[in-house]
């Protein structure tokens, strides 16, 4: 099912508590409530991913397996902008927050412009390199 | 040339002190005492250093820039003189840190450092515009607006404060300033010239130029700085009109030119047209477009973010204030850019440098493009605190420059002609990475063919009517 999402939402406001990252929205990477979840748990708890080891990694992604749906949500993936200056410590304005998101809308017209090209030239070049 | 008035460029100079119409003491006097008196008319210069390794006896030139006084953008750092960065609140420098490279080399080969130059905070900013600093003043027309990052670097050598500038090209910091001026401004190939003791923007982009006021003078500290390369520069290094020689004498270059990749200013374009067509007839000239143009900007564009993010994470985190909104505009959407994106622009970056050497530099040795497509605005016109700001006219400013520090390739800016307003248009030549010989040749031919033997811009005159041309008189 071809599910591509045109518009990325624009922040509103910083305090919004959704756990995805901004750069994920920005990507119009189809996920479902349950893999933000899981990918916003990983962004939030990664310095102490860091000391635990891989075991935490394994154990986030078996959760994540588990509750793949059949068709994934495209919904809510910008609804939290600010999230990542909240994992880094940055502070950040609502102004400044709406001003990151026209940039990486700008943006995202130039790397979403050639998807399935660059693609698969990432491909053959990965094959290529397997096949050497 | 008078005598007692130093020459207006660098080569003339070394020629006059070879010659002994001057000493080196005396040059350096003179242009010590000249940088003095005009510094605050053109609010370029943040600090104007002793020279303390004057002799009062020397007279002749032992070495190549011996008697050339030089002022570098602040971004430079020295083991006795850490960088500013054009920022109150420097940023702080490791004790083991070791001088900027490119400086030692042009200590090493004679040169006297006169001044330190204001730039755009952290080098972030197309403009002078700065919170931290004076903003400089253009010598061409005090309405115009000075383009940055290396701001003071274009006004000192386009009011003829000093004869050339060691600046830093991110996404145009050297040749923009350059266009805003009416001076030379000369990006390298990345990594020609060493970063090795500058202040970081962008690590993958920065690249130290050279703002000059001659081509020939440009090749020369290039000479000079360069780690590699330029075997033939450097073998005339000593003499500067065989430099100057060498640079004519070179075959003419295949030119392409793409004046249609962004819309460009109706009286720009018929400057730049006028000029292709007056280039001499053994210089085969062919048109071409560039399909990729926006692509490649925005790579350019998203590494830029990317890395100022890295970079000035520490003071975003720990110290927002301290840094202005044009900074803070540079490096927050890096924070929020997906890491694909700025692995795919890794990755596609030498295929994008092969393609295009194989497209275009295969038939041609020369791509021109315009280097301010809309022409030189006014200051309020771009300033983001002026309630007339557009915020189109500043990004028009730019949009030609980035796209050549994501290929890394050589690039030099100059005047071609003036727009309707009487301000300079500037093109921008383009070559293979390494072909730094040919672009300066390339230029070197242009300004005498329409500027003569003094340069590209003429010395000014000061808002209070002097000439700002060196006087050696005490």
């Amino acid at each position: 099912m071809k599910q591509v999402p045109t518009i990325f939402p624009i922040p509103s406001i910083v305090s919004v508590d959704p756990i995805c990252p901004m750069p994920l929205a920005s990507l119009n990477v189809p996920l479902s409530e349950q893999e933000l979840l899981v990918v916003g748990k990983q962004v939030s708890h990664l310095p102490r991913k860091q000391t635990g080891g891989l075991e935490f990694t394994q154990e986030e992604t078996s959760q994540a397996a588990a509750v793949v749906p059949s068709v994934p949500s495209t919904e809510s993936a910008g609804h939290a902008g600010g999230t990542i200056f909240a994992v880094l410590g940055v502070p950040i304005s609502a102004e400044e927050l709406l001003m990151v998101g026209k940039v990486t809308s700008r943006l995202s017209r130039i790397f979403h412009s050639g998807d399935s090209k660059r693609g698969d030239q990432n491909s053959a070049a990965c094959s290529e390199q397997v096949c050497i | 040339m008078s005598d007692d008035v130093l020459p207006v460029t660098m080569s003339g100079l070394r020629k006059a002190l070879a010659a002994g119409q001057f000493s080196v003491s005396e040059a350096l006097y003179a242009q010590v005492a000249h940088i003095r008196l005009n510094a605050a008319k053109f609010r370029c210069v943040t600090a104007i250093h002793e020279l303390s390794d004057v002799g009062a006896n020397e007279a002749a030139p032992r070495r190549p820039l011996d008697g050339v006084g030089l002022a570098h953008k602040d971004i430079f750092h020295r083991v006795d003189r850490p960088a500013s960065c054009g920022h109150k609140q420097p940023p702080p420098v490791s004790r083991r840190a070791l001088s900027a490279s490119a400086l030692t080399r042009l200590d090493a080969a004679g040169a006297s450092e006169l001044a330190s130059l204001c730039m755009a905070e952290f080098a972030c900013g197309a403009t002078g515009q700065s919170d931290q600093v004076d903003e400089p003043v253009n010598p061409l027309d005090q309405s115009a607006v000075v383009g940055g990052s290396s701001s003071g670097s274009a006004v000192a050598v386009a009011a003829g404060l000093c004869y050339a500038s060691l600046g830093t090209d991110t996404a145009g910091s050297v040749r923009l300033p350059a266009a805003t001026c009416g001076v030379l401004g000369l990006k390298p190939t990345r990594g020609l010239i060493s970063s090795a003791g500058v202040f970081p923007l962008a690590p993958s982009l920065d690249t130290v130029g050279i703002i000059a006021r001659s081509a020939a003078d440009a090749a020369q500290l290039l000479a000079v700085t360069a780690t590699r390369g330029l075997r033939v520069l450097r073998e005339v290094l000593d003499c500067p009109a065989q430099l100057e020689e060498v640079l004519l004498a070179s075959s003419s270059p295949r030119l392409s030119y793409c004046f249609d990749a962004t819309p460009v200013r109706e009286d720009v374009l018929s400057v730049l047209m006028e000029f292709i067509q007056q280039l001499p007839g053994v210089c085969p000239i062919t048109a071409c477009t560039a399909p990729w143009f926006k692509e490649l900007t925005g790579y350019a564009e998203m590494m830029l973010h990317v890395e100022a993010a890295q970079v000035h994470l520490p003071r975003l985190r720990h110290s927002p204030a301290d840094l202005s909104s044009t900074v803070r505009a540079v490096a927050l959407p890096g924070i929020a850019m997906p890491a694909v994106w700025y692995a795919e622009a890794l990755s596609q970056r030498a295929q994008w440098a092969k393609r295009i050497v194989a497209e275009y530099f295969q038939a041609a040795d020369i791509l021109l493009m315009p280097a301010l497509p809309d022409g030189l605005p006014n200051w309020d016109e771009v300033h983001t605190k002026s309630p007339s700001f557009n915020g189109r006219a500043l990004a028009s400013l730019y949009s030609m420059m980035p796209f050549v520090n994501y290929l890394g390739f050589p690039s030099i800016v100059f005047p071609v002609g003036i727009d309707a307003l009487g301000r300079p248009v500037s093109v921008q030549a383009i070559g293979r990475p390494f072909s730094e010989t040919r672009l300066l040749s390339f230029a070197y031919r242009v300004e005498r063919d329409l500027f003569g033997a003094y340069g590209f811009v003429p010395v000014p005159l000061t808002h209070d009517g002097s000439s700002t041309q060196i006087s050696i008189k005490r």
